[in-house]
């Protein structure tokens, strides 16, 4: 067989056979083949073990390929010396997809026999999971092929987990909170399909409403960031990346083999494609269940109702940071909730029902804010007063909720004693969304409606193809720094690619001698700015290597002087090939000086980066990541969500600069990226942005290359 | 008035500590021109050579530094001058500088065949000028005098006339005098003064950095008048550089990657008079504020390590305005070891 196998038939296998099926109750190979059955597996289970026998009652065979009926799924369970050879027969019958589940590969350094085993199998046209992993389980055909819980429970969320004993926590986790699966994979070394593979599938799965994933590292990252757009527009996607901290992403790599890409950029692509990400397992599990309960809302207007004010204020607090919209019409609010709330409570959004509000109070509140039409979804709290009886609290709810059955988003938190935590578990129980602490609980409303904007304001990727750049002049650009075994771009080369992409730079000459510098400085006319040039000196300024505003002859001469011996101090044995003379244009102002850049990501791909420019840029630290192509209005939300965008809307009296040329020339970065594989990082620091209309000025740039292609191959 | 050029074979021989000492010794009101510098300082649009400087603010001279100064680059030079009147504008600057002083003293640039190209070496502009030639050596004792002699025959033939010869950083004067000065005098070569070493002229301050290395301050004005005695590089672990005596020193400089954070912290705890971290590697917000607490100066630099132990190796540990002990031990060696009448 050649050709990749349909991969239906990995979430809903005929037939099974688990290589290395034991007799022994403790080994995995046993508790594999009993997971299968127990959980009802319908389709052929072919215990595979060379003493022959019987296997909790099932006839096992001594090799797979004495096996008559074709092989969907073989899970391997054998150790890692024999799994070679297993994998052969697996394939050479024609096995659709092996689970390795044996460790022993990348994870500890053994790369080779990795390779070599996703190699026979890819030219056998079989696919493999693993090796290092703990199994799969998948609701269709009830198919537990793990060595974790036996209680996980078929339903809607599909979880797909780069760490193996991580998986199995999740999977009985998931059977305590009452989360329903649709699917579980554990990926491992990932050597062969990856969590793209999964999610190519898991997209149009009506089964599969929503999608949680815990990852380490990133592989075919490009790939992902294009399914995961597509997945987050169809449905929620739920992501919890390890390795946010570099010492746990150096943990993350030695654990499965894979580098952990950078935690910024990963998190801000994320952001980008709509994938929702959780801080620990707890909160993704908790969002899951959430949004795998409630309908979609119909709007943003959220209520807050609350008997103590200080719960009110954190809750509002917690609003802010998940992204929750309070409803703000104060004339709608008075006229719902005057009836119940008393002359000293308050009918701003928090709706304080005060610290008397009795349990009828409450679901009055919590009928009026449910019957209006203006009001799309509710956070109610509680503090535990002498006013209302905790151990009824359930009781009420459960009318008002599991009753109502409402079609708009309600959570719940209550804060007190035991009697009220019993009335949180109570409520838990008949899946009513209810929690202690109140960033739990608006935390899932934040969730749920991150994802409900990302269904209903997705946006389409500009193409980078219909972006015009000049990609002649860019290649002979390239090639001529390539022929010079640079892997760089001098900066007048720099400018060169800028002026073919339509990138405003500043008129600029460059000159061997200062003979030249002064006859340059005559052509463009004073004042002018003078730039070292030398193939040794990337970094310019901290080499002492620009000087601006040079308004004569005589200051140019001396800036020529200084910047010869700041560049000689800098690095004795650079080779200079003389100065950049530009025109200084306009009088900066420093509000409106930004940095744009595109860079390469390992992970990701074409990536381009927006923040605030100039030397600092490493100290503030404030720029945003987004995987290119992508929509205009996708680069404006990168640039909004800096602290540093409100430069660009006009502060303290400056006027409001061309945001639409910021865009453009972030996607011309973008785009020259895309289309020219020799480059692999460009940055533009400072980007000028003038007043409104009147463009952007790319004043600074560097352009790095990837080795020659002579040195790739 | 009396014109004297002071020249030296190599860059670092001590002809400004020279010149300063004998200012300061011979208690004449004396003039200064450095017409090829090779220390540029650029500020305000303008550029000035260190030393010019240095003599300006010391002794109060009504020329401006970047007068005393004709260029640092041979193309502005060849641009800007040419034969004739790069010898023009030299009396020039001589008649406006010792104007009512007892005596100019001319600085030759780093070595004395330096700007040979554009007839700026210490040969021509003592042909220029006029007056005479005195030569600064420093060094090993054979090579101190392979560069003497060379340079009598060259002198000689030049038609320039020889001063005479002041050996500085001498390791042990008696000695030298003892083992050479006949020789010398045999080969009529006049000995001006023989100057000690003295250890305390290669020390520096911490903010000497901020003006000669291209750094990052992390740490605002705290302890920039910081003595800098002894460099440490930490590049071991921190318990291994506890242990090291020279770590435990009074006076030291660490030099150290920015992410090492125990190293810093090591640095910091030991008193340290200066934390070069390399590397571009901010350190945690932590440390830069125990470092002010402490008044420990913390540069940043963009280079490594290795590229940074190696400026500071070729750091000079040049004069400024306020070092006055350095100015006053300068005036006693020259006072006590160099012929001050016959050079002035």
């Amino acid at each position: 067989m050649t050709g990749k196998p349909d991969i239906k038939y990995l979430f809903e296998p005929r037939t099974v056979a688990v290589i290395g099926a034991s007799h022994n109750p403790e080994k995995i190979g046993y508790k594999i083949v009993e997971n299968i059955l127990a959980c009802g597996y319908g389709g052929n289970v072919y215990p595979i073990n060379p003493e022959g026998g019987e296997i909790l009652g099932i006839s096992a065979y001594k090799s797979v390929a004495d096996v008559k009926e074709d092989i969907d799924v073989a899970v391997i369970t054998i150790p890692a010396k024999s799994v070679y050879e297993a994998v052969r027969s697996c394939a050479d019958k024609g096995v659709k997809f092996s689970l390795v589940i044996s460790s022993g590969f990348s994870e500890i350094g053994d790369v080779e026999s990795e390779k070599k085993i996703v190699s026979y199998a890819r030219e056998h046209g079989m696919r493999i999971i693993g090796p290092n992993i703990f199994g799969m389980y998948g609701a269709k055909a009830s198919f537990n092929a793990t060595f974790g819980t036996r209680d996980v429970l078929p339903g809607d969320v599909a979880i797909i987990t780069q760490s193996g004993a991580l998986g199995i926590s999740l999977m009985g986790r998931t059977a305590v909170d009452k989360l329903g699966l649709s699917s579980m994979f554990s990926l491992g070394n990932k050597s062969d399909i990856d969590e793209s593979d999964l999610l190519e599938y898991l997209i149009d799965d009506p089964e599969t409403k929503i999608i949680m994933m815990y990852i380490e590292g990133i592989k075919q990252g490009e790939r992902l960031v294009s399914l995961l757009r597509k997945a987050a527009k169809k449905k929620p996607v739920i992501v919890i990346k390890a390795g946010r901290s570099r010492r746990g992403a150096i943990a993350a790599a030695s654990h499965t083999g894979a580098l952990a890409g950078a935690d910024n950029v990963f998190s801000d692509i994320m952001k980008q494609c709509g994938v929702i990400r959780a801080e620990s397992i707890q909160e993704a599990l908790d969002w899951c269940k959430y949004i795998s309960e409630t309908r979609q809302p119909n709007g943003e207007n959220t209520v807050i109702l609350t008997n103590g004010g200080g719960m009110g204020v954190m809750a509002a607090d917690a609003c802010e940071k998940y992204s929750v919209n309070l409803f703000d019409d104060q004339e709608t609010l008075k006229k719902i909730f005057a009836p119940v709330v008393p002359a000293f409570g308050s009918m701003k959004n928090p709706v304080d029902l005060t610290g008397q509000a009795t349990l009828e109070n409450y679901k009055t509140a919590i009928e009026a804010a449910l019957q209006n039409k203006d009001i799309h979804s509710i956070i109610c709290l509680g503090c535990e007063t002498a006013f209302f009886d905790a151990g009824k609290i359930s009781e009420m709810i459960k009318k008002t909720y599991l009753e109502a059955r409402p079609d708009k988003p309600v959570v719940f938190s209550f804060f007190g004693g035991a009697r009220i935590e019993e009335c949180i578990k109570e409520l838990k129980d008949a899946n009513i969304p209810a929690f202690s602490d109140v960033y739990e609980s608006v935390s899932c409303m934040g969730a749920l409606y991150a994802s409900y904007r990302n269904t209903k304001y997705a946006v389409e990727s500009t193409d980078p193809q219909k972006i015009k750049i000049d990609d002649k002049a860019i290649e002979s650009v390239i090639k001529k720094a390539l022929d010079d075994g640079r892997q760089f771009l001098m900066p007048y080369e720099g400018e060169a690619v800028m002026a073919a992409a339509g990138i405003r730079v500043p008129r600029n000459y460059i000159a061997a001698t200062i003979e030249d510098a002064v006859k340059c400085a005559e052509k463009i006319g004073y004042p002018v700015v003078l730039k070292i040039v030398s193939r040794d000196i990337i970094h310019k300024s901290d080499a002492g290597g620009v000087i601006v505003n040079l308004e004569n002859e005589n200051e140019l001469m001396d800036a020529y002087q200084a910047i010869m011996f700041n560049a000689k101090k800098y690095k004795p044995d650079a080779h200079i090939e003389g100065v950049q003379v530009s025109e200084m244009l306009a009088k900066l102002t420093k509000d409106a000086e930004v940095i744009a850049g595109a860079i390469r990501d390992k992970s990701f791909g074409p990536v381009v980066m927006y923040g605030l420019g100039g030397i600092y840029v490493e100290v503030m630290n404030d720029v945003s990541f987004r995987s290119y192509p992508m929509a205009k209005q996708e680069i404006l939300d990168m640039i909004n969500e800096t602290r540093s965008s409100k430069l660009l809307a006009g502060v303290r009296g400056s006027s409001r600069k061309d945001v639409s040329a910021v865009i453009d020339t972030l996607a011309k970065l973008g785009t020259i990226l895309v289309r020219h594989d020799d480059i692999t990082d460009i940055e533009v620091n400072p980007l000028v942005v003038y007043d409104e209309n009147k463009g952007a000025l790319a004043l600074d740039v560097r352009i790095l290359l990837a080795k020659s292609k002579e040195v790739k191959k | 008035m009396k014109k004297i050029v002071v020249a030296s074979t190599n860059k670092s021989a001590g002809k400004t500590c020279i010149i300063t000492g004998l200012i300061k010794a011979s208690g004449k009101k004396c003039g200064y021109l450095k017409p090829f510098g090779d220390r540029l300082v650029y500020g305000g649009k303008k550029i000035w050579d260190l030393d010019a400087g240095f003599m300006a603010a010391s002794f109060n001279l009504s020329e401006k530094a970047e007068d005393m100064t004709l260029g640092f680059d041979h193309s502005k030079i060849k641009y800007a001058y040419d034969e004739k009147t790069i010898g023009k504008k030299l009396s020039d600057m001589c008649a406006k500088a010792g104007k009512g002083k007892d005596a100019l003293i001319i600085e030759g640039g780093s070595e004395m065949w330096h700007g040979a190209s554009v007839l700026l070496d210490a040969v021509s502009v003592t042909k220029h000028v006029g007056g005479s030639l005195a030569l600064v050596v420093d060094g090993e004792e054979y090579d101190v005098l392979d560069d003497i002699f060379f340079m009598k025959k060259y002198l000689d033939a030049s038609g320039v006339k020889f001063a005479g010869v002041i050996i500085n950083k001498a390791a042990d004067v008696e000695s030298f005098k003892k083992t050479y000065l006949a020789q010398l005098k045999k080969e009529k070569i006049n000995v001006l003064g023989i100057i000690p070493r003295a250890k305390e002229l290669s020390y520096y301050k911490a903010k000497h950095l901020l003006d000669h290395i291209i750094v990052k301050n992390l740490t605002g004005n705290a302890g920039l008048e910081k003595t800098i005695k002894s460099v440490f590089v930490g590049d071991m672990a921190e318990n291994a550089a506890l242990s090291n005596t020279a770590f435990k020193s009074e006076g030291k400089m660490v030099i150290t990657s920015g992410d090492r954070s125990d190293m810093i912290l090591a640095a910091i705890e030991t008193a340290s008079s200066c934390i070069l971290l390399t590397n571009g590697r901010m350190p945690h917000a932590n440390l830069i504020t125990k470092a002010v607490h402490a008044q420990i100066p913390m540069f940043l630099v963009p280079t490594d390590t290795y590229r940074t132990v190696t400026q500071i190796e070729h750091l000079e540990p040049l004069l400024t305005k306020d070092d006055k002990e350095k100015t006053d031990l300068l005036k006693e060696l020259v006072k006590k070891n160099a012929r001050i009448k016959e050079i002035l």
